[in-house]
C-alpha cells in the first residue's frame, strides 16, 4: 500500500511524498500511526544526517498508533500499541544485559522508517500494547517518559534538593519523575527559554535558587559545556546524571570532579521502562497533559521544524497522523 | 385553591432552564463546547485540594482567600464578596436592584444567566443586538436612562468581543448614576489588555465587577468567583447571600492558584497559542469567525454541518443554536492535541461544504 511520509533525503530535503508500505510478513504488523513526537534527536538528524543508515529516511521513534493488520495473530486489528524505539543488534556481549546497552544500537526511524508518516510495518517484538483507557495524545510521551524514568532510575537515591539544567521535554519529565519518586525534593532550573521556564515554574521548580551547588543536577541541556558546568554545580560528594546528548567533545574540571568526589551516571534510552511508562501515563494523564504544547496536522509539520531547530518550543511538540 | 406542585409550576412559567455543554463521549480533553480549562488546574492546587479534603466537617473560614484577592487587586477586602461561582452573584444582584416593574439591558445574543437571573426576579429584560460581535455601547448607555441594570460581559460569551478600555470609560460617562453596571469579566484572563478596573471603580460607585475562578483557573467545578464594588453594595450583597454559600475546598484551592500563579500563567499562554492557530485556520479556509479575546471563538458554521467529521475523535462543540446565534458554533480552545484534532475536521468540513458560510 502507498502512505504519506515526511520524507528526509540525504541532501537534508525534506517532502511530504508517498511511500510504497510492504505488506507485513509473519512477526509483524502494519500500524496506522495516531502520534508521533518530534524528539531533539530529531532536530539533531533535521541539520545534520548524522545516525542514518537507510536513505531516504522517515525519523520520529515515539509512536503511537492501531494495529491495522498483523498476519501472524500476535496482536489483534484495533490494539492500540506504543512502539519501542530501540533496534538492538541481539549479538554483541552488551545485548547479553540489556537491549540498551547493544553496542550497535540502531533507533526506528535511522535504520527503519519511523513515525513521520501515516502508517509504518514493524517487527511485533518492538510493540507494546497499551490499556484501553489510554490517550494516544498522552501515549506518545511514552517513549521519552521512559528515558526520564531510566535516568532517574539509574540515580541510587534522589537527594532533598535538585537541580536540572535544561527544561525541555526530558527535563520536564526528569522533573516529573523525581516529583513523583520524591515529592519532598525542592527542584531548581536553569532555562535560558523563556516558555520553558515558564512551563518549569508551573511545575513548581524554583528558578532563583541562591544556592550554588546541589547534592544532584541532572544535565538534560546538553549544550557545549553543560558536563562542564555541572560538575561545576554538583556539591561534594554529589552526583550528575547525564542524560542529554551533547554534540560537541568538552574539557571538564576533572580536578574538581576528582576532589569533590563527584559520581556522572550516564543514561541513555531505557531498560524496562516502557511498559511502566505506558500504564503511568494511562493512569496519570494530567499530571503529563501540560507537557504536550504543540500538536501538528502531517502537512504543517514541515515548515515547523524547519523553525523548531532555532526556535525551541514550550514543551514537547506532537505530529497527528 | 391551586395545589403545592402547580404553584411551584406557576412560579417558573415561561423561564428557560439552563442547558449545560454536552459531554464528551470519550476523553474530557475532547470537550471543547463548555468553555473548559484546557490544562485543569496546576500540582499546587491539587494539593491544596487533597489537603483540604480531610477536614470537611469545619464550616469554610473565607479570610484568607479574601485577604489574598484583596492584596492582588490592592484594595480593602469590604469592597469584595465571594459567591457561589459567578452564577450566585447574577441571582443577587437581581434581588437587590431587580424585580417586578424594572429593567435590566443585555446584548443580544447574551450570557444565559444574566437573563434568567432577571427573569426569574420578575424584572423585563431589554435586549439590544450586538453590531458584529461586540457591544452596541451608545445604544446601551441610551436604554440605560430607563434601567436598573446592566448586564456587560467583557470579553462576552459567546463571542468573545472585549470592550475596550477607553470605550468603556465612555459608556460609564454616559450610564446614569442611578443605573448598575455589572461588568462580568469572567473571561478576562485570556485578553490582550485588560482595563483598569480599580481606578474605573473609584470612579463609578455604579460599577460591579464579576470574576469568577471557573475559567484560568480552571475551577469550575467548585463554584468560586466574587464581585468587586462599592462597600454599601457589597455590604447589602453580603446580608443577601447565604453565610457559607462557598465551599472549604473551592477556598482552599483559590488560595493556592492566588499563591503560586505560575499555572495559570503558563495555561493561559497555551490557549491564547491555541487561539491564534486556530483563528488562523479559520481564516485560511475562509470561515467566518469573530476575533476573540477569549478561550473559545465562535465560528459561522452549521453545528449539524460540522457534526460528522467531530465524530470520529469524539469532539464536541457548542451549537450556536443554543446561544441565541443560530447558524454558529462556539470552540472552546482545548489540548494542543484536541485542537489538530479539530482542525482536521475543519478541513474535512470545508473540502465537503466548499461553499458555505462565506
Ligand atoms: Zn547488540
Amino acid at each position: 500500500m502507498m502512505t504519506e511520509a515526511l520524507t528526509l533525503h540525504q541532501d537534508l530535503s525534506l517532502t511530504l511524498e508517498e511511500r510504497e508500505v510492504a505488506p507485513p510478513q509473519i512477526g509483524e504488523a502494519l500500524i496506522r500511526i495516531e502520534y508521533a513526537g518530534i524528539c531533539g534527536s530529531d532536530l539533531h538528524v533535521l541539520k545534520t544526517g548524522d545516525w542514518v543508515t537507510t536513505w531516504p529516511a522517515v525519523l520520529g521513534h515515539e509512536i503511537i498508533g492501531v494495529v491495522q493488520d498483523c498476519p501472524g495473530n500476535e496482536y489483534a486489528v484495533g490494539d492500540r500499541v506504543v512502539v519501542d524505539s530501540r533496534v538492538p543488534c541481539g549479538d554483541c556481549t552488551g545485548c547479553q544485559r540489556a537491549a540498551n546497552l547493544c553496542e550497535n544500537l540502531a533507533w526506528v526511524g535511522e535504520i527503519v522508517p519511523g513515525g513521520y508518516e501515516r502508517h509504518a510495518v514493524f517487527d511485533v517484538a518492538l510493540l507494546h500494547l497499551c490499556p484501553p483507557e489510554l490517550e494516544p495524545g498522552i501515549g506518545v510521551l511514552a517513549e521519552p517518559q521512559a528515558v526520564a524514568m531510566h535516568g532517574v532510575n539509574r540515580l541510587s537515591t534522589i537527594p532533598e534538593s535538585v537541580l536540572i539544567l535544561g527544561y525541555g521535554p526530558i527535563g520536564a519529565l526528569v522533573h516529573a519523575e523525581i516529583r513523583r519518586q520524591q515529592p519532598e525534593c525542592e527542584v531548581s532550573v536553569r532555562e535560558l527559554n523563556a516558555e520553558r521556564l515558564q512551563l518549569a515554574r508551573a511545575f513548581g521548580a524554583i528558578s532563583d535558587s541562591t544556592r550554588t551547588r546541589w547534592p544532584l543536577v541532572v544535565d538534560a541541556a546538553g549544550y557545549a559545556t553543560s558536563l562542564a558546568d555541572s560538575i561545576e554545580l554538583t556539591a561534594h560528594g554529589g552526583s550528575i546524571l547525564a542524560i542529554a546528548i551533547p554534540h560537541a567533545s568538552v574539557s571538564v574540571d576533572a580536578q574538581g570532579l576528582v576532589e569533590r568526589s563527584i559520581t556522572v551516571v550516564g543514561s541513555v534510552g531505557f531498560c524496562d521502562e516502557l511498559p511502566e511508562a505506558i500504564d503511568l501515563l494511562a493512569q496519570e494523564p494530567d499530571n503529563y497533559r501540560a507537557l504536550v504544547t504543540e500538536a501538528l496536522l502531517l502537512d504543517e509539520a514541515s515548515e515547523r521544524l524547519g523553525t523548531l531547530t532555532s526556535v525551541p518550543a514550550a514543551g514537547k511538540v506532537v505530529i497527528r497522523l | 385553591m391551586t395545589s403545592v406542585p402547580d404553584l411551584a409550576t406557576a412560579r417558573v412559567a415561561g423561564l428557560p432552564l439552563y442547558r449545560p455543554g454536552k459531554p464528551s463521549t470519550s476523553a474530557a480533553a475532547n470537550k471543547l463546547s463548555s468553555n473548559e480549562a484546557a490544562l485543569g488546574p496546576g500540582p499546587s492546587v491539587v494539593e491544596a485540594l487533597r489537603t483540604a479534603a480531610g477536614n470537611p466537617h469545619r464550616y469554610p473560614d473565607e479570610s484568607t482567600v479574601r485577604e489574598l484577592i484583596a492584596a492582588k487587586h490592592g484594595i480593602s477586602a469590604d469592597r469584595l464578596l465571594l459567591t457561589n461561582g459567578s452564577d450566585e452573584l447574577c441571582y443577587l444582584v437581581a434581588d437587590i436592584f431587580l424585580g417586578s416593574g424594572r429593567t435590566a439591558i443585555v446584548g443580544d445574543p447574551c450570557y444565559a444567566i444574566d437573563a434568567t437571573a432577571t427573569m426569574v426576579s420578575g424584572a423585563t429584560l431589554q435586549r439590544i443586538p450586538l453590531v458584529n460581535g461586540s457591544h452596541d455601547l451608545s445604544a446601551m448607555a441610551t436604554a440605560s436612562a430607563d434601567a436598573q441594570v446592566v448586564w456587560l460581559p467583557s470579553p462576552h460569551n459567546p463571542t468573545g468581543s472585549a470592550v475596550g478600555d477607553a470605550a468603556l470609560r465612555e459608556f460609564l460617562e454616559h450610564v446614569p448614576d442611578t443605573c448598575l453596571v455589572v461588568l462580568d469579566q469572567a473571561y478576562n484572563g485570556y485578553t490582550d489588555a485588560e482595563p483598569d478596573i480599580i481606578a474605573l471603580l473609584d470612579l463609578h460607585p455604579n460599577l460591579l465587577v464579576q470574576r469568577t475562578m471557573s475559567k484560568d483557573r480552571a475551577l469550575a467545578g467548585l463554584r468560586i468567583g466574587y464581585a468587586l464594588a462599592h462597600p454599601q453594595v457589597i455590604a447589602a450583597l453580603a446580608t443577601l447571600r447565604p453565610p457559607f454559600s462557598v465551599n472549604s475546598l473551592a477556598l482552599a484551592a483559590t488560595a493556592a492558584s492566588f499563591t503560586s500563579p505560575s499555572w495559570t500563567e503558563m495555561s493561559v499562554e497555551r490557549i491564547r497559542e491555541g487561539r491564534e492557530h486556530l483563528q488562523r485556520e479559520l481564516e485560511h479556509l475562509a470561515i467566518d469567525f469573530i476575533p476573540s479575546q477569549a478561550n473559545f471563538v465562535l465560528a459561522r458554521i452549521n453545528h449539524e454541518d460540522l457534526r460528522p467529521f467531530l465524530e470520529a475523535d469524539h469532539i464536541t462543540v457548542r451549537a450556536g443554536e443554543d446561544l441565541g446565534v443560530p447558524g454558529w458554533v462556539r470552540i472552546t480552545i482545548g489540548w494542543a492535541p484536541t485542537m489538530a484534532a479539530l482542525r482536521q475536521a475543519l478541513r474535512a468540513y470545508r473540502k465537503a461544504c466548499p461553499y458555505a458560510n462565506t
